[in-house]
C-alpha cells in the first residue's frame, strides 16, 4: 500500500471537488467569505477538510441505511451553517488568540477600531483647545448677531467668519463617516461592534474634558454630538463598508475560482 | 435531555479547544475522529456544530499548540490529521487546571442548593 504524509495539501486535490453537487455547494459558501483575508493555501485546506469530513459523515449515515439524500441533508444539518461557520472562522483569526497581552484583553477589532476614532479625537480636541484659549477672530460676517442667531440658535457657538469654525464644524460631521468606513475596511467581522466598543471611552472622555472647558460649551457640545452623531454615523459606515469589502471580496474570489477551474 | 444539549453549546464555545487538545493528547486524530471522539467520550452529550471545529483547529495550527499533515494512502480518503505539540501540552495542563479550579468552585456553590432540594 502507497502512503504518503505532507504537510501541505496536496497537490492532486488543489480545489478538492466532490461527486456530490450539495457539499461542493456548501464548501463553496462556506470558503468564498474568507478570499482575500485568509492565504489560499489555509482556505483550500479548510475546503478539502470539510469536503472530507462532510463525505465521511454522509459515508457513516449512509451505512446506518439512509439514502444518499438524507444522508446528505443530515451531514450539512449536523456540519452546521456555511455562512456562520465563515463568519466564526474569520471570527477565530481576527479576535482569536493574540500575540500580545493587550491584544488578548482588548479585542484585535476593538484596538483597531480605538487607534483609527482615537486619532480625530486628538485632533479634535487640539482644535478646541485652540479655540477656548486663543483669542477669537474679529467678527466678520455680513450680518447682525440677531440675524445670525435666528438659524444658528443657542447654545450652538456663535459663528465666525476663521478657518477654525469651519474645521470646528465641518471635522466632527465627516470625520466618523470617513474614520467608520475605514474601520469597516479593516475589520473584517463585527466592525461596526468594534467602533461601538471604541467610541464608548472616547465619548466618556470628551464629556469630562468638555466639563473641564466650562463656561465654554464647544467641549460638552462635541461629546453630545458623538453620541447622536458619532455613534450610529460610524457604527452605519463602518458596517456598511465592511458589507462591501466582503462583496469585494467575494467578486475576486469568483475570478480565482475560474482560474482554478481552468488549470 | 435535547434542551440540556443546546443549553451545553454556550458553555462549549469556550471550552473548545481544550476538549481538541485533550483529544489529541491521546494520540494524533483528524477533524472527523476529533468530533467523532469528543461525542463517544462525552456520551453523546457534548454535540457541538461541526463548522466550530475547524475554525478551533486552525487557530490551534496557526499558534504552534498543534501540528497537521496531510496523509495519503491509495485507495483511502486523503486526511489531515493533528498531533499536539510541546506547546500545546503545557497550554493544555494550564487551561485544564483553571477549568477543573473553575468547574469545581461552580459545584461547591452551585451542588449545594441542588443537594438540599433532592
Amino acid at each position: 500500500m502507497n502512503k504518503k504524509s505532507e504537510s501541505r495539501l496536496p497537490a492532486d486535490l488543489p480545489i478538492a471537488l466532490s461527486a456530490n453537487p450539495a457539499i461542493n455547494r456548501f464548501v463553496d459558501l462556506l470558503v468564498t467569505p474568507l478570499a482575500g483575508l485568509i492565504e489560499e493555501e489555509e482556505r483550500a485546506q479548510l475546503r478539502a477538510e470539510t469536503l472530507l469530513h462532510l463525505e465521511a459523515l454522509i459515508e457513516r449515515y449512509q451505512r446506518q441505511g439512509m439514502d444518499e439524500n438524507a444522508a446528505t441533508r443530515k451531514a450539512l444539518k449536523e456540519y452546521g451553517d456555511a455562512d456562520e461557520g465563515a463568519e466564526t472562522y474569520l471570527d477565530q483569526w481576527f479576535n482569536g488568540r493574540q500575540p500580545s497581552w493587550l491584544l488578548q484583553k482588548v479585542g484585535h477589532g476593538n484596538l483597531v477600531a480605538f487607534a483609527w476614532f482615537a486619532l480625530p479625537q486628538v485632533l479634535y480636541v487640539l482644535l478646541v483647545h485652540l479655540r477656548v484659549y486663543l483669542p477669537s477672530p474679529a467678527y466678520a460676517i455680513p450680518l447682525r448677531p440677531a440675524d445670525v442667531r435666528a438659524v444658528w440658535p443657542e447654545p450652538l457657538p456663535y459663528p465666525e467668519g476663521s478657518w477654525s469654525f469651519a474645521v470646528a464644524i465641518g471635522f466632527p460631521l465627516l470625520a466618523p463617516i470617513i474614520v467608520g468606513t475605514i474601520c469597516g475596511w479593516a475589520i473584517p467581522v463585527g466592525a461596526a461592534r468594534s467602533v461601538y466598543h471604541a467610541l464608548m471611552p472616547l465619548i466618556l472622555y470628551s464629556f469630562v474634558m468638555g466639563a473641564l472647558f466650562l463656561p465654554n460649551t464647544e467641549g460638552l457640545l462635541y461629546a453630545l454630538f458623538q453620541v447622536v452623531f458619532w455613534l450610529p454615523v460610524g457604527c452605519l459606515c463602518a458596517h456598511l463598508s465592511s458589507k462591501l469589502a466582503r462583496k469585494l471580496r467575494l467578486r475576486a474570489y469568483a475570478r480565482e475560482r475560474e482560474r482554478l477551474l481552468h488549470l | 435531555m435535547k434542551k440540556t444539549i443546546s443549553a451545553l453549546t454556550n458553555y462549549l464555545r469556550g471550552n473548545t479547544d481544550l476538549l481538541v487538545l485533550s483529544v489529541l493528547r491521546d494520540g494524533p486524530n483528524h477533524g472527523y475522529g476529533i468530533a467523532f471522539e469528543i461525542e463517544r467520550r462525552s456520551q453523546d452529550v457534548l454535540k457541538f456544530k461541526l463548522n466550530t471545529l475547524y475554525p478551533v483547529l486552525h487557530d490551534l495550527e496557526r499558534n504552534g499548540l498543534i501540528v497537521g499533515e496531510w496523509h495519503v494512502v491509495e485507495g483511502e480518503r486523503p486526511k489531515r490529521v493533528y498531533a499536539i505539540t510541546e506547546k500545546g501540552a503545557t497550554e493544555l495542563a494550564a487551561k485544564f487546571e483553571t477549568f477543573q479550579t473553575f468547574s469545581q468552585a461552580v459545584l461547591r456553590v452551585a451542588g449545594n442548593g441542588h443537594e438540599q432540594e433532592v
